[in-house]
Parts: C-alpha cells; structure tokens; sequence
C-alpha cells in the first residue's frame, strides 16, 4: 500500500516554498530594479566622462547627473535622431543645445562570453571619448582586462574615421601600436591586452559592427550638419 | 570554559575548522572553491552567502527530521537548500548589486555545493537543531577560512592586489618583477589547495594521531 505522507509532505514543502520566494522576490524587485537603472546610468555617465570614477558618487547624484546632462534618444537608418523606438539607442550629452558627445551601447562575444559596455564619440564624430564594459565573463587577468583602466584609456582621443572622412573603426593590434603600426594609421589602433587575442578580436569585430550603424550619424556630425 | 570545551556543541563547531575541515581534509566543495577564489573579495561574499545557506539548512532540516519522510529525503532537503539560495541570491541582487553581479552565477550553484548536501544527510537528519546549527556555522566557517586563505594568495600573487587595492610596490615592478599568471586559472587554486591540504595533514592531523 502507498503511503499518503510523502505526497501530503512535499506538496505541503512546495507550497511553502513558493509562497516566501515568490513574496521575497515581490518584495525586493522595486530594488533590483533600480540597482539596475543606476547602474546604466552610472556607466552611461562614466563613458562620456561626465563623471571620473564610479566609485564615490551616490546613486541620487547619478540620477540627478543623468537627468540633467543625458537624452537617451534613437537613431534611424538615415542617421536621424528620432524619438520612437528603434534598434539603435543612443545617449547624447549636451552642453549649450550642440552634442558635446554621445554614446552608444555595444554587445558581442568575445572568448568565453558576451560582453556588455558603452561606447563614446565626441561631438566632431570621430575622436573616441571612451569604452566601458559592464557585464562579461572573459578571464580574470586576461580576457577581462577589457576592465582595466590602461586598456580603456588606449580608445580616448583615437579616430574612428580618416582625416577624409573614411569610416575605420578602432582596431587592436597584437601587442604596442607602436611597435606594429605606420605613424600614419597609429591613430586607428589601439594596443592589444597579451594572452587574451581572441577576447581582443571579439571586442574589435562587434565595436566596428556596432558603430557601423550608427555611422551615418557620426557622418552627419563630421560634416557639421545639424542633427536635432 | 571548560564545560564550553567539553560540550557537543563546540566540538561540532570547531571539529570542521581543523580536523574535519570539509575542504582541505574532506575535500568537498571544491568546485566554488576553484571559481570565486581569482580575489579576496568575491570569496568573502561567497562564504556568507554559503554560512547562511548552510546553518539554515541545517536547522531547518533538523527541526524537521523526524516529519520528513525517508523516501523522499533528498529531495525534501534539495528544495529547502534551493529555497534559502534563491533568498540570498535576490537579496544580494538587491542590496549589494555590484558584488552580485561579480559573483554572477556562483551564488546559485550554492545548491549543489555538495558540503551543504552532505550536512544536511550526515549530520541534521540525525541530530537536535542545536547541534546543527553549531555544525552549520562551524562548516560555513571552516570552508570560508580556505577560500579566504586561497583567494588572498591568488589575488597576491596573481594581480599583486588586496581586496582590489595594489599593495606590490609599483618599484618592484620596474625592478622586473613580474604577477604570476597562473594564478589567475583555476588550476592555481588546485595548487594552493594541495598545499594547504598538505600542510594540514602535517602539522594538525598526524600530530593528533602520533
């Protein structure tokens, strides 16, 4: 004869069970879900150098910093800045009504995982302003000194565009620029982190995808069009 | 303080940080201990998050041993387990974002931490919540002491950091000093382990047995 306990028991557990998580998890969303927001925002500040570090500055000054300074609009295929939603978002900081700069979210894998972080252009659209990653799972030392701040800083003041106006994006290189590149091109390259080539690669193939689409923005910039 | 030393309680809370110590000598939990020792400070979240897990697993499995039915103990003991991670993994989410997103994953694969498994089958279902609750923390401890230990010396020699701040003189480094890269994969902490398991084996263990 089966016995009713065991049944009568975990039905019971799982109820129970379900019951706290699913009110926990209530309870605490509002939370999470701002952690998330300020944690955008916080990146989204950092990467057009609005503020200096992360670290140190509370979360309603970088609500009130966001609020204030940024205008998360989208970008259309033309290269118009639009207010309905598009594949392309795209954060403009504006000081005195011009685009001071703007930054643009960039995804793809690099060795073992996706990595997430924001991509920014000065106003002249093409001098980089700066690279942030939020999210990867690359190897701690290697891989994931896409982190680190010699790394980042490599991007600022390089030009995605020649002085023609050519689209070229930001390669990285094996090892120094300087050791493997003409002076010439010195200014479309930044230097590779070691032992973490394919992480490299990775970074460089979706960052020359990602700006790709927001390229006849940063042209209409670069030729001193009006863009708003 | 003697009474103290000599009850059962003390002897389950000290027994796992030495002589019985679920990574080093039982070499349980080990998979946690390879993936978030790469720094100090992922480690020390890691082992509250576990502590936690662990004493109140323990407890709650212990108040409820003798209801459980035998049949379908494990899995009874699975889901309280799953139960308290998922807790402490949406609270960290909420209140210590930033840890929760470097420790990413790991927090809920504290379910199959086989330490908490295993406490709970050896030692809650066969005593009072007392007791398992002296055990739990004790095992929590015991396990943290390692990570501690081993995150501390991977994010030494492997960065040349402290719980994230430089602490190698940068001198030292143009004097040719050079962060040992091993130190950052996982074998490493396979390495620091061995060595520690070793020296426990000599120092505490044969001497208790001689």
């Amino acid at each position: 004869m089966l016995s009713k306990k065991p049944f009568v028991f975990a039905l019971g557990l799982c109820m129970l069970c379900s019951f706290l998580l699913t009110n926990a998890a209530t309870m605490l969303k509002p939370l999470q879900q701002k952690n998330q927001a300020i944690d955008q925002q916080k990146n989204i500040l950092k990467v057009l150098g609005v503020i200096d570090t992360a670290d140190g500055v509370d979360a309603d000054d970088i609500g009130h910093l966001y609020a204030t300074h940024i205008q998360q609009k989208w970008v259309n295929k033309d290269g118009d800045i639009v207010d309905t939603e598009t594949n392309h978002p795209i954060f403009l900081y504006m000081k005195k009504r011009q685009v001071e700069a703007f930054a643009i979210p960039i995804a793809g894998y690099g060795l073992w995982s996706m990595l997430y972080g924001y991509f920014s252009i000065e106003g002249d659209g093409e001098t980089v302003r700066g690279i942030t990653f939020y999210q990867h799972g690359e190897t701690p030392g290697l891989g994931a000194e896409v982190e680190a701040q010699w790394f980042q800083d490599n991007f600022v003041g390089k030009k995605i565009a020649t002085a023609a106006g050519e689209f070229t994006s930001i390669g990285i290189v094996r090892g120094k620029v300087k050791d493997v590149v003409p002076a010439g091109k010195a200014p479309h390259y930044v230097d590779g982190i070691s032992g973490a080539t394919i992480t490299s690669k990775g970074v460089e193939t979706f960052l020359k995808e990602g700006l790709k689409h927001y390229e006849p923005f940063s042209k209409r910039l670069r030729n001193k069009e009006l863009v708003m | 303080m003697r009474w103290i030393k000599k009850s059962k309680a003390f002897k389950a809370f000290m027994a796992p940080m030495s002589t019985q110590n679920p990574i080093s000598v039982l070499v349980l939990g080990i998979c946690s201990a390879l993936a978030v020792t790469v720094q100090l400070k992922p480690s020390v979240v890691m082992v509250l998050a576990m502590t936690f897990v662990l004493t109140m697993s323990n407890v709650i499995v212990s108040i409820l041993r003798h209801a459980i039915p035998k049949n379908i103990r494990i899995i009874v003991e699975l889901t309280i387990i799953a139960s308290l991670v998922i807790l402490a993994d949406q609270f960290l989410k909420a209140y210590m974002f930033d840890v929760s997103k470097q420790l990413s994953v790991f927090v809920g694969l504290i379910i199959t931490n086989c330490i908490i498994m295993g406490r709970a089958e050896a030692f809650a279902m066969a005593n009072n919540p007392w007791l398992s609750f002296w055990d739990g923390l004790g095992n929590g401890l015991g396990y943290g002491m390692i990570l501690v230990i081993v995150g501390a010396i991977r994010e030494f020699f492997g960065t040349g950091k402290l719980w994230g701040a430089k602490v190698v003189p940068d001198w030292l480094y143009q004097s040719g000093y050079v962060d040992l890269g091993l130190m950052v994969y996982a074998p490493a902490a396979f390495i620091v382990i061995g060595l520690i398991s070793w020296l426990q084996y000599e120092w505490v263990i044969k001497k208790k047995n001689d």
